[in-house]
């Protein structure tokens, strides 16, 4: 062991018994993690703790991976991130059982590291790429979209404008936002 | 060639070189270390181990330098710290790449999770969750052996809190409020607490069309310390429902102090809503003049509703580093367990798991009863039974842990059943890649031969997909839901 490429699902298969091995995996998943949540949340102090629960959560179940092969530890480690993401966008709150239970603490980002994570999260190219989805979107969704989001109006007035139901109304605008977020997600 | 990519692997780095991705890297370094004591501690030949563990360990550090500091020293020594804005075209050696930094999230295709699951008034047995691409909300209840599913209204925001009398008698929790499903339709419902951004609904339960609670917590209000941090208190919330309108029901609560409430239960016309609140502990002092800071601990917070009013039934406390009510289960009147987690200690180098948390109201006082260690980290978080020497304890892990396994009480002893219990009866064709713990592990009783537990679900990774740039999909997730019949667990499947 020990070559320059081991393997991702290797370090996780490892850290079993050798727990030391997910120190070498958190260097390497981490800014990764980070900005997968920093992106999601635009929020860095979020992001951060998001990132350290899924890391104290992931090391907690390290025992349970199952090596199948290139990817499976990525996509093994993003289904324990999405889960804490869902799990925020609940309670707009991060758990803490995980970090809890190692007797991790939660770390405040300084001024510096707000910066860096901003960085991550490249503000322009988000606003570049919401502006491009946003565009492609059919045009009735992304009308009903303008109303409702950034004008704030209600589905009342979007139907009398739009010259459809309330209920068309609120179709369009819910197919519209998941629209936007499968073209944004990834 | 790729500017955007050097540019990507520069601001990596940059946050790999800040403060608290160390302090991150350092307290995952002590739980690993007290990983090994504890692996240390609990094997037979210790001695042996250690010397492998030691070797590993210095292996490990071998590692960790060669491939994953040196690389990035090597590329940032010659133009200094890399600023993170700076479109630094310093060539990226290939084994960061490598290492799993440019990963794009994976995509999860075919989903199916449960979040929650409730008998109803009939027994009949609901689930509640999300399902395929969109994770589209549902709940479905078991009649005769045949799953029957009802698709959640459109807005769901929680498919984890639903609350069923029968199949035309459902509540589910929405955006700024809840919906009721009268057997043919959906209608949702402004509720005076929910009505809001910044409040959640974490359980409903129903025990009559008449009677129905919701419990959870909302943003008290905004204060600021004297070095002028913000603050967002949480005040716990509950509203019930008389057949005709719901309203908001205040709790008891000290001014300036967080609470919140995770799990109402309600039975025979008994209701208890159970949860936690922030206790102030002690004031740390910063150095360089930065602002204290306070200690702050979970208390546990038991409430009984006598039928005007909730009132504070103040179980004991446990645990130097706090404890958090989780469930609660009405027998009958006077009757109640409650199920919580305790952190053992703030120590860091002394962190173990901590254990389960139950204690019982027998009317006039609380008894606390030992509950068995859970395997490895897990930990058990879901309470189930019909009576008090029929309990059954469930654990999943958390988020990311997928252990599951459950405990069982007959009065007298704890019986365990592990997670090879759990995972022999998985006997699924294709071999899942990993499996992902319930957030909140749920067991449910009808009788002592019927039960049913929600363990998490299991992770299919689609091999045939291109890895080349880290793209990976996740094929599928399928629940982990087993049934006990008196003698074996057994794991179910979703008819749908």
């Amino acid at each position: 062991m020990g070559t320059e490429h081991e393997r991702d699902e290797d370090l996780l298969v490892a850290s079993g018994d050798r727990p030391h091995s997910f120190v070498a995996l958190y260097y390497r998943t981490m800014p990764g993690l980070l900005r997968y949540f920093a992106r999601r949340t635009l929020d860095p102090q979020t992001a951060a703790d998001l990132t350290a629960e899924t890391l104290a959560e992931a090391f907690a179940g390290r025992g349970r991976f199952r090596d199948r092969g290139d990817g499976s530890a990525t996509a093994w480690l993003y289904t324990i991130a999405r889960r804490q993401f869902t799990g925020y966008l609940r309670k707009l709150r991060v758990e803490d059982a995980g970090r809890r239970r190692l007797g991790m603490e939660r770390v405040e980002l300084g001024p510096d590291d707000v910066e860096r994570v901003e960085a991550l999260i490249d503000f322009e190219q988000v606003g570049r790429a919401v502006s491009a989805a946003f565009d492609s979107l059919r045009a009735d969704q992304r009308e009903a979209l303008r109303l409702r989001v950034i004008e704030g109006r209600s589905y009342e007035e979007l139907a009398a404008e739009l010259g459809c139901s309330i209920q068309v109304a609120r179709a369009r605008v819910s197919r519209g936002l998941r629209q936007l977020a499968a073209d944004l997600d990834g | 060639m790729d500017d955007v990519q050097d540019e990507r692997a520069a601001r990596e780095r940059a946050i790999l070189e800040s403060g608290f991705a160390a302090e991150i890297a350092r307290q995952l370094q002590a739980a690993a270390d007290a990983a090994v004591q504890g692996a240390q501690a609990a094997g037979a030949g210790g001695r042996r181990r250690l010397w492998l563990v030691v070797a590993c360990l210095a292996a490990v550090i071998v590692i960790v330098v060669a491939v994953v500091v040196a690389p990035w020293r090597s590329s940032t020594s010659g133009g200094g710290r890399v600023a993170a804005t700076s479109p630094s075209p310093s060539p990226v050696s290939s084994s960061a790449s490598q290492g799993g930094v440019f990963v794009v999230p994976p995509r999860i295709e075919r989903v199916t999770t449960i979040e929650t699951m409730g008998l109803d008034a009939g027994g009949r047995l609901w689930v509640s969750g999300r399902l395929g691409e969109q994770e589209q909300g549902f709940a479905a209840y078991l009649s005769d052996e045949t799953w029957r599913r009802l698709s959640a209204p459109e807005d769901i925001a929680n498919p984890a809190v639903v609350a069923a009398i029968s199949p035309s008698d459902v509540w589910a929790a929405v955006r700024r409020g809840v919906a009721h499903w009268d057997g043919s339709s959906w209608s949702a419902m402004a509720v005076p607490w929910l009505d809001g951004d910044v409040a959640w609904l974490h359980a409903m339960a129903a025990s009559a069309s008449d009677d129905v609670w919701g419990v959870g917590h909302r943003a008290g209000r905004i204060y600021r310390d004297p070095d002028g941090t913000r603050t967002v208190g949480w005040l716990a919330a509950t509203m019930h429902w008389n057949g005709s309108r719901w309203s908001t029901v205040s709790v008891p609560t000290e001014p300036g102090r967080s609470s919140a409430l995770e799990d109402v239960a309600s039975h025979g016309g008994e209701s208890w809503a159970v949860g936690w609140y922030e206790r102030k502990v002690g004031v740390v002092k910063q150095r360089g003049g930065a602002p204290s800071l306070d200690v702050l601990r979970d208390g546990p917070v038991a409430l009984r509703w006598d039928g005007g009013r909730w009132v504070e039934m103040e179980p004991p406390n446990a645990g130097e580093g706090g404890t958090r009510l989780l469930a609660a289960l009405v027998i009958g009147p006077g009757d109640v367990w409650v199920l919580g987690s305790t952190a053992r200690s703030d120590d860091p180098r002394r962190a173990e798991p901590g254990r389960a948390y139950l204690a019982h109201w027998d009317g006039k006082r609380w008894q606390q009863l030992a509950t068995p260690r859970a395997s490895r980290l897990g930990s058990f978080a879901g309470l189930g039974g019909v009576a008090d020497d029929d309990l059954w304890l469930a654990g999943s892990g958390r988020g990311g842990e997928g252990y599951p396994e459950t405990a069982h009480w007959d009065g007298r002893h704890w019986t365990l059943y592990g997670p090879a219990t759990f995972t022999a009866g998985s006997a699924t064709s294709s071999r899942p890649a990993g499996e992902v713990g319930a957030n909140d592990p749920t067991i449910v009783a009808a009788s002592s031969t019927d039960v049913w537990f929600d363990a998490g679900f299991s992770v299919f990774w689609d091999s045939s997909s291109s890895v080349g740039q880290g793209q990976v999909r996740v094929s599928a997730s399928d629940p982990m839901l087993f049934h006990w019949d008196g003698r074996s667990w057994d794991r179910v499947k979703l008819g749908f």
